[in-house]
């Protein structure tokens, strides 16, 4: 229509002819009307093809733009016209093309790595311009690059302890499993691999983290503002990103370290169509022990496995194959041994309906097992989640004001508690099946982001979640009370069930539904700065129960049911963003406070394991947690890198049932384990020329809560410490410093990361332990450290 | 068994380190701690009754009080009395009359204190007679190892609670496990011991006793904390509450447990 209008009015001005100028008139109203068009596509990594993630779309002109979604397709609706496009992420170089839309156009774009050393820029909210506005608030995006460059332990890059670096995330201490986000337990946290749930994240005890970091494309971290396709979980939602594989020519990457070792290969099946990706790391530092006598007969190693297959069948339909192995393996001596880990498969399949419409359907089945033979009692214990995932997932772009989200989700579960079977005749153990659990958690959301006006925008949404704990045989109990209470002696004691009732399989226990809803606004003040405020509700349906300070993978999972209430969340945060000198520089400063109900906590001195009725040693109580985080971020030059500050405070409260109980520490509020008041994290990276990278980072943070005794006293032979109130003082603070440097001898072929862990040798307490000194007679304090300063070397490669 | 697992991770984090460090506590005041039990050994009839009283103290303290002039006494279901005399300011009261060997009598201790009263309730707890010791040598991380098993049968009809015991002069320090039947109702079951010193003439004195079900959650919890190695994988530490009470104030309670039980008893020579 405009390229016609301008011959129309040459020839109308010449004539002067009436009737034309009229049918000039029209054409000219129509071209006025502002018809809008679509704008949309895929945008990818020009060298292999892989989708990207969270790149930015701008039209400067109309000072609008959107980002790509986690397939890396976006959608913009527009006034028709000719523009100029920029599509911006950072690492790539920005691609600017002009584009008439006239119509709806399809158009999917290629960018180019950053020519120069890239990777010293660490990759955070894309782009100032979208990062000021975007309501969504309260997480972190880490680019896999940034994590490889983290000074490890024992040259082992971890996903799980990189971000710990950043605000408002610790862990419950060194070589602890699991992490914990806004003063939120370790449970808290939805972990998805490509969508799928896992429910450990970490190798050997804590060490080493489940995530191959070679077959990794992106992570994103959700700490409040969770918008409402998310749930399940209270505190957090970690997403991590597999890489599709390269489409376009086939590549093998890997590395050698200390303890463990990788190796990754991908390629196209069919160019530019289809790709596959297959990955494998093993540890094998259990190969070295029959070197030493003492522990000769001793394994301990992990492996995991990491596959994944994507078949674009046509412009609008894309299939992806993926699956996860990782397993643990623990061999000691004829005593016992101990095997467990995830394994999670997954078919996932992107439709377009239409240029607005973006789907995806998932069906995800997973599987997290244990089996501890415990040769020397003569008895195997095995125990396993297991669970068939549905979900389907719509993204539609309605206009350039408007997007929504919604969706449906199914997850059936069974638990697995476990089947205890004597090993020997002699053993004492009788075969014993401790009953499975059965569940169906399921939800259906709905959310809209829009644009209010040219300063406010908007997200909102409601979340609908469901659980029904399903059939199988349960105790009852006298008075319906699983949990009884001895005033005089102060003490909880397991009440004897009455006998037991069977339900079926298919029957319903109880029903729990709650609507979550989910706001989330940015207000821009100008261009550089905004002020952000979130809301959410979360209803979490498992918990995870440990009667140890820092989880481990023989903790139970347990799901709500007829005595175990789901916890629910709200959380309440505010945040101040502003970029400075064109995004060089920016800072973050957020404040939270959030609340959890029915948050449980064990009866003091209860045995968990192998323990078939849970309902008879928990009490129910409620958590809080409110802190302060500040984030600062040099992005450009030389030297870049990120300073995190965060001060808060989490506790928890359980309550006796009634007033005269005592409920845990007598009712009043205690520290959680991983309640750390000040956490200092100072990350950089600097580049000093073509071929040296350094790298160091440097952590202070306040020592976990410990309870320590405050008396002792002499009890049949023994000499018995007696404790304060839970969680009342703290270990000493920890802080150290990591230092690594990376030299890359020839561009693209390989590199070496030299690394120095714990630079200065700090004994920082991992835990600490009250015991009598048989030689001496005396009480003393016994700190355990568990990684003093450790070199390392890695070889990483790729060809 | 729940105890042996903890020790096994504990040990076999080969990498950790621990050392000694200085610390300042918070101290609490004085509180009475009770030894009381009535020990019944089935195999030779004799009884071993006895109330040894002392006071807690600092935790890094060096010595200890005992709790001397109080006035101690037991009474049963049906009011009769047994009184305890203190030997020589020593803490220790025994009576002058044997409580009788009746299983599941009910008995209450009585303490009067620095004009301050306690008291609890416990009743003489049966147990099953241990059988016999099974002995055999393992390889223990490269070493030599002694292990006895004390076997006995669990009575199918109620539900029943023990803790074993094996002292011996060879040993550093007695060894404890607890027993309950939940798992394995009607069924045999051991005590178990693991040693690297014990040699061949060494005596081993192996005895099981009969707890109620609070004397367990005591019991478990005493051993649960007082003997494992530690490691990252420390339990929350609890206190141990007994079944003894102050008079009116809680927070006074005493520390320590009165126990009634049933023994069996076997003196065992290593082969």
């Amino acid at each position: 229509m405009y390229l016609n209008s301008g011959q129309h009015k040459n020839q109308v001005g010449l004539r002067r002819n009436f009737p034309l100028a009229l049918i000039f008139i029209f054409f000219c109203s129509l071209a006025f009307s502002q018809r809008n068009v679509t704008l949309s596509g895929y945008v990818s990594d020009l060298e292999s093809d892989e989708s990207l993630i969270g790149v930015s779309v701008l039209l400067p002109e109309l000072n609008t733009g959107t980002i790509t979604n986690e397939y890396g397709f976006f959608s913009l609706t527009l006034p028709a016209g000719v523009y100029t496009v920029q599509i911006r992420y950072l690492g790539f170089e920005t691609l600017t093309r002009e584009l008439s839309l006239n119509e709806d156009v399809n158009e999917n774009f290629e960018l180019t790595p950053q020519a120069e050393v890239l990777d010293e820029v660490i990759v955070e909210e894309n782009i100032e311009l979208l990062n000021v506005r975007n309501p969504q608030m309260s997480v972190n995006k880490l680019a896999i690059n940034t994590i490889k460059k983290i000074p490890a332990v024992l040259g082992e890059v971890d996903v799980i302890k990189s971000i710990t670096l950043l605000p408002g995330v610790t862990n419950a201490g060194e070589g602890a499993s699991g992490f914990n986000v806004r003063g939120g337990a370790a449970d808290q946290n939805l972990i998805l691999l490509d969508e799928a749930i896992l429910f450990n994240s970490s190798h050997l005890f804590g060490f080493f983290s489940v995530f191959n970091p070679d077959a990794i494309k992106d992570i994103q971290l959700y700490k409040g503002g969770i918008p409402a396709s998310y749930g399940g979980r209270a505190s957090s939602v970690l997403n991590i990103y597999q890489k599709e594989g390269n489409r376009k020519k086939f590549e093998s990457q890997g590395g050698i370290g200390l303890i463990s070792s990788r190796l990754l290969l991908e390629g196209p099946l069919k160019k530019e169509k289809s790709s596959f990706l297959i990955g494998g790391r093993s540890s094998y530092a259990h190969l070295f022990l029959p070197l030493i006598e003492s522990v000769d007969n001793n394994k301990a190693y992990f492996y995991d496995l990491n596959t994944k297959l994507s078949y674009t069948l046509n412009d609008s339909n894309t299939i992806y194959l993926s699956g996860y192995f990782g397993r643990d393996v623990f061999d000691i001596d004829n005593l016992f041994d101990l095997a467990y880990g995830n394994s999670v498969a997954n078919f996932r399949w992107n439709h377009l309906f239409s240029n607005k419409l973006f789907s995806n359907l998932s069906l995800i089945y997973s599987d997290y097992d244990y089996t501890l033979d415990f040769g020397l009692a003569e008895f195997d214990w095995n125990l396993g989640i297991t669970n068939f995932n549905f979900k389907y997932d719509f993204k539609h772009y309605l206009n350039d004001k408007i997007k929504l989200e919604y969706g449906l989700n199914g997850i059936y579960y069974k638990f697995d508690p476990g089947f205890i079977q004597p090993t020997a005749e002699s053993s004492p153990v009788q075969a014993r099946k401790l009953e499975n659990k059965f569940a169906f958690e399921n939800a259906v959301y709905a959310g809209v982001s829009y644009q209010l006006s040219s300063k406010i925008n908007l997200q909102a949404g409601l979340r609908l979640s469901n659980f029904l704990r399903l059939g199988q045989k349960m105790n009852t109990y006298a008075n319906d009370n699983p949990l009884l209470y001895i005033e005089n002696s102060q003490i909880y004691e397991e009440a004897q069930p009455t006998g037991s009732v069977t339900y079926s399989k298919g029957e319903v226990i109880k029903s729990f539904t709650y609507p979550e809803p989910r706001f989330s606004m940015a207000y821009q003040l100008d261009s550089d700065q905004s002020f952000k405020l979130s809301y959410n509700r979360m209803a979490q349906y498992l918990h995870l129960i440990s009667n140890t300070n820092s989880p481990t993978p023989i903790d139970v999972w347990a799901p709500s049911g007829k005595y175990i209430d789901p916890q629910l969340l709200d959380q309440v945060a505010v945040g101040y963003f502003k970029i400075f000198d064109n995004n060089r520089y920016n800072l973050e400063v957020e404040a939270f406070y959030k609340t959890i109900q029915n948050r449980l906590d064990y009866i003091d001195g209860a045995e968990l394991i192998a323990n078939d009725a849970i309902e008879q040693i928990l009490l129910t109580g409620q958590a809080r947690a409110g802190g302060l985080e500040v984030l600062f971020r040099k992005n450009e030059g030389k030297l870049t890198g990120w300073i995190a500050y965060t001060l808060s405070r989490s506790e928890q409260q359980t309550p006796g049932r009634t007033s005269s109980e005592s409920g845990i520490n007598y009712g009043n509020w205690y520290a959680t384990p991983y309640d750390k008041t000040h956490d200092i994290s100072i990350t950089t990276n600097y580049d000093l020329n073509k071929r040296w990278n350094l790298n160091a980072n440097f952590i202070y943070q306040t020592g976990q809560p410990i309870t320590y005794p405050n008396a002792q006293y002499q009890f049949s032979g023994f000499s018995i410490p007696n404790f304060e109130s839970r969680n009342s003082s703290r270990l000493p603070a920890y802080h150290r410093l990591d230092v690594s440097a990376v030299y890359s001898p020839k561009k693209r072929s390989g590199e070496w990361v030299f690394g120095i862990y714990n630079f200065y040798n700090r004994k920082n307490a991992a835990s600490i332990r009250f015991q009598e000194n048989l030689e001496t007679g005396r009480n003393e304090a016994l700190r355990l450290t568990i990684f003093g300063i450790i070199p390392s070397i890695t070889y990483n490669f790729k060809f | 068994m729940k105890k042996n697992l903890f020790f096994f991770f504990g040990l076999f984090l080969l990498t950790h380190c621990e050392d000694p460090i200085a610390l300042e506590l918070n101290d609490t005041e004085e509180r009475l701690v009770v030894e009381a039990y009535i020990n019944w050994i089935k195999e030779t009839n004799t009884s071993e009754q006895e109330v040894i009283l002392s006071l807690s103290s600092p935790y890094f303290g060096t010595s200890y009080k005992t709790g001397s002039g109080a006035t101690v006494t037991i009474e049963d279901d049906a009011g009769q009395l047994y009184t305890f005399i203190e030997e020589e300011k020593t803490g220790r009261y025994l009576t002058r009359d044997t409580l009788p060997y009746v299983l599941n009598r009910a008995y209450t201790l009585h303490i009067e204190y620095k004009g301050e009263h306690y008291s609890g309730t416990e009743s003489l707890k049966a147990v099953s007679s241990l059988n016999r010791i099974d002995q055999e040598t393992i390889d223990f991380f490269g070493q030599e190892a002694i292990q006895l098993e004390a076997r006995a049968v669990d009575p199918i009809a109620e539900r029943n609670f023990s803790f074993f015991e094996f002292t011996s002069e060879a040993l550093e320090v007695p060894e404890y496990n607890v027993y309950r039947d939940d798992f394995n109702n009607g069924g045999e079951y051991y005590g178990f011991l693991l040693d690297q010193n014990l040699k061949e003439g060494d005596q081993v004195r192996v005895r099981q006793y009969g707890l109620s079900n609070i004397g367990y959650n005591y019991w478990y919890l005493l051993i649960l904390q007082n003997t494992q190695q530690g490691g990252p994988f420390q339990t929350t530490p609890v206190n141990l509450l007994g079944n003894l009470t102050h008079e009116s104030n809680p927070e006074r309670n005493p520390l320590g447990y009165f126990r009634l039980s049933e023994v069996s008893e076997i003196i065992y020579t290593i082969n």
